[in-house]
């Protein structure tokens, strides 16, 4: 008799095993050089020379993609996320896998495509009251970056970068491809270093529309983006 | 007895026909292309129309909830603002632009002379975050609407849902909008044969056919192509139009060709109003052209009117006219829902 029980119990876990969901995580996280960003406080200081200074940074990760020999082996549906580095909330994606399906590439979009750009007003993280829209012009502004340094010959020696664009020539979004080894939680880290060290600060200290600045800033923010295994 | 269950039966099967019946809110006039504007996305619905009428019409869109969308788009007007060459907002702020007539926006892709907006959800956020025009943050807005009184209750007649945010209010302003459409001129009338144009009329009309219609296109009367129409620049605005949009050199001065129905009430002419009445604007085209680089070709060979063809147009150009639109009341200041609010 309890050796019946044992068997169904041991069924019974195998079962629960089955039925366990297999998620993938993603956790952002911001980076200057070596140290983590951290904007709890609403600002954060580098040890940059300039007194280089980040007060908002925040973009859109769109069209979450695992590949298999280059093929799209599992994807997020409608997979709109804005991460934004003072709300921890935002940082953290989960994906479900639950054939589970193995992978040897994540793909994804930093920003919004021009198909979403010309749909009208939208609800969740593409709602325009997020701030991540353009109200003299329409468009959605994948990446937002805000600051202070001493090189910035402007107001409180203020930056400000919004980089957007969803028509040709200046389609702003970026499609990054980064080969991972499968696991279930990534750590998908974004240097700013790599970004600021291409900007001359003295004379580039603000991008407010679409226009070939704001596509080769994006070109940037795209090689800035490494993922790690956890 | 047969005779009264009949009776019974009709009346319960006219009942529900009418209960199930689906309201229709918008119809593509006869001979008209389909409109741009996807439905599918947006479906109207009465109460939903409503929703967007009282928004079109309360102040509290605007900061300091003073103007409204119909501050300088009045019906009388086609939805325009009669006798402001640029827009008038808050606080006695003067524009940069003339304000459009509303109408047939179903029809439209790109929003503003200079196409800025591209799509009728948009549109309304330029106006009411501008500094110049309504001067209110969007989730100031929301913050209010939320708090209203009479809001929270129509948002969820309109949606089943009372919290209010900004994809259902600019969805609710569109419905009202798409309702906007003009099609019931003279015009029209005499093109389903139910009427003719006098002799005068018809002059004009041939006349119009053959000097204005390759861009006032019927029956929408524009093709909503953006174009530089000769217009000599304002110093005081240096409004290079669609140019700042675009960034292409190609764009400089060009600005979005307007419908012309309803054109007698939606004066002034022109995006920065500069033009107070039809024979200024048909003066403009036979004899005040600016030829700039991108002047459109169409306009390169020069239009010859002599005055009394110019009247011949103007009278054509009158035909145009909607009263039916003009003066119908599903399109005006929403009393039963705005004004009652107020008293409560």
């Amino acid at each position: 008799m309890r050796y019946h029980l044992a068997i169904i119990f041991i069924g019974f876990v195998f079962f629960l095993k089955a039925q366990t969901k297999h998620n993938i995580h993603l956790d952002f996280s911001m980076l200057y050089g070596a140290d983590t960003l951290n904007l709890k406080e609403g600002v954060f200081k580098t040890n940059d020379a300039n007194d280089l200074q980040f007060q908002a940074v925040k973009f859109y990760i769109s069209n979450v993609q695992f590949l298999k020999n280059k093929k799209v082996v599992l994807q997020e549906s409608n997979s709109f996320h804005l991460i934004d580095a003072s709300k921890l909330k935002t940082l953290g994606i989960t994906i479900p896998n639950n054939a589970p399906v193995n992978f040897d590439a994540i793909q994804f979009n930093m920003g919004i495509d021009s198909l979403i750009n010309v749909s009208g007003a939208m609800e969740g993280d593409l709602d325009l009251a997020k701030g991540m829209y353009w109200t003299w012009q329409s468009g959605y502004i994948n990446f937002k970056l805000e600051g202070t340094s001493n090189l910035c010959n402007t107001r409180n020696h203020e930056f400000q970068f919004h980089i957007g664009g969803y028509q040709m020539p200046f389609y702003s979004m970026q499609t990054i491809t980064m080969p991972i080894k499968y696991a279930d939680r990534f750590l998908m880290l974004l240097d700013l270093k790599k970004i600021m060290d291409g900007i001359d600060l003295k004379n580039q200290n603000h991008i407010m529309s679409p226009n070939s600045e704001a596509l080769l800033f994006s070109k940037r923010i795209a090689q800035a983006f490494s993922v790690r295994s956890k | 007895m047969k005779l009264k269950f009949i009776i019974i039966c009709s009346v319960c099967i006219f009942t529900v026909a009418f209960r199930y019946a689906k309201e229709i809110f918008f119809t593509v006039p006869k001979n008209w292309p389909q409109p741009v504007y996807d439905f599918s996305r947006n479906p109207l619905s009465a109460n939903k129309i409503e929703l967007g009428r009282a928004l079109f019409y309360d102040p509290i869109l605007s900061r300091n909830n003073m103007i409204s969308c119909a501050s300088c788009h009045s019906q009388y007007n086609a939805f325009a603002h009669a006798d402001h060459s640029l827009s008038h907002g808050i606080e006695d702020k003067i524009g940069t632009r003339n304000s459009p007539a509303l109408m047939n926006l179903a029809w439209q892709t790109l929003f503003m002379h200079d196409g800025a907006v591209n799509h009728l959800d948009m549109q309304a956020l330029a106006p009411i975050t501008h500094p110049s025009e309504m001067g209110e943050d969007i989730n100031h807005m929301i913050e209010k609407l939320n708090s209203s009184t009479i809001y929270p209750a129509l948002f969820y007649k309109a949606y089943n849902d009372s919290n209010i945010n900004s994809a259902n209010t600019l969805k609710a302003i569109s419905q009202f909008l798409l309702t906007l459409v003009s099609y019931n001129a003279k015009y029209d009338s005499v093109m389903h044969r139910q009427a003719s144009f006098t002799e005068q009329e018809n002059r004009g009309y041939a006349l119009f056919k053959k000097n204005c219609a390759t861009c006032h296109t019927e029956p929408l009367f524009t093709n909503y192509e953006f174009v530089n129409n000769g217009l000599a620049i304002d110093t005081t605005l240096n409004d290079f139009g669609r140019f700042k949009i675009t960034q292409y050199h190609n764009d400089s001065f060009k600005f979005k060709t307007p419908t012309l129905r309803n054109i007698e009430f939606s004066y002034p002419y022109m995006h920065d109003g500069r033009f107070k009445n039809l024979t200024q604007v048909l003066n403009h085209y036979t004899n005040g052209l600016n030829h700039s680089s991108t002047l459109s070709p169409k306009l390169k060979q020069a239009i010859l009117l002599s005055s009394n063809e110019k009247v011949d147009i103007i009278a054509f150009l009158l035909t145009l006219t909607d009263q039916s639109f003009l003066f119908n009341k599903r399109f005006s200041y929403p009393k039963h829902t705005l004004l009652k609010a107020a008293k409560d």
